[in-house]
């Protein structure tokens, strides 16, 4: 089993080759463009957002601290 | 605010500055998850250099936001706070994620994706309340390596399975966390 130092130097490797980046302006477009989706109960979305995502979670998620749990390919 | 006309409900939608963050935390998440599932792969550079294109793709966010809503619309869903909880944006991104590698014909990739998937699906169970289970997330693992996952959970069911199991396991937390402060019956 490769160990966490080797993943997360793999990892660092391998985002620095291919890392992930988001065009929200074309999304934007795209949404606009598309307009609202329709459903099955019609066109409609829910209120502005507050957010809802737990922050630590999300945090734990940026630091990769799940890389350190048991991995399911090891 | 949403208003209930005739039985449907009608709302202004705008993804904000926060909601925008968290898909792309979740994307960069997913990222190092899929890396570690296919560190031994002699292909891993050519893998994640597919997968990451999957991932930067604009369709990926507009149709996971898109099949969000068409999830809350069709079972009417009424979020006190906010669609976009941490099991939404995982299950319903990475589900399309699925079927544009599905599509492409990258099925190695596809199935290391899903294991992603299913280790943050399990890691979001573990934190705070200690719901994940071993033996379900070997279960679906063996419906991934088979290509039974669509077949025996369907549209949803992988995400409700996760969600119910969480707000459980909040749910008996609270109840006990009331039983001990006596706060029971008083709230």
């Amino acid at each position: 089993m490769t160990n966490n130092f080797d993943i997360k130097a793999l990892i660092a490797e391998q985002t620095a080759r291919s890392p992930i980046s988001i065009k929200w302006d074309v999304i934007e477009k795209i949404q606009a463009e598309c307009g609202e989706v329709a459903t099955t109960y019609g066109t409609s979305s829910l209120p502005e957002e507050k957010n809802h995502v737990d922050e630590k979670f999300m945090q734990a998620l940026v630091n990769g601290d799940f890389l350190t749990s048991a991995s399911l390919a090891s | 605010m949403p208003a209930l006309i005739s039985g449907l409900f009608f709302a202004i939608f705008i993804m904000n500055q926060d909601n925008r963050k968290n898909f792309e935390n979740y994307l960069i998440a997913l990222q190092k998850a899929f890396i570690e599932h296919a560190a031994k792969s002699p292909q891993l550079d050519t893998m994640v250099a597919q997968y990451t294109s999957i991932l930067n793709d604009p369709y990926t966010i507009v149709n996971a936001d898109s099949a969000i809503k068409k999830y809350i619309n069709f079972y009417n869903v009424l979020p006190n706070d906010d669609v976009y909880d941490e099991f939404k944006l995982i299950y319903f991104s990475s589900k399309e994620i699925t079927n544009k590698l599905d599509s492409a014909g990258l099925a190695d990739i596809s199935k290391t994706h899903q294991r992603a998937t299913l280790k943050l699906l399990e890691y979001r169970l573990k934190s705070p309340y200690a719901a994940n289970r071993v033996q379900l997330t070997h279960r679906i693992e063996l419906a991934i390596n088979h290509n039974k996952v669509n077949e025996h959970f369907g549209e949803y069911g992988l995400y409700i399975l996760h969600k119910c199991l969480f707000n459980a396991a909040r749910d008996n937390a609270q109840r006990k966390s009331e039983a001990q402060t006596g706060t029971v019956g008083w709230s």
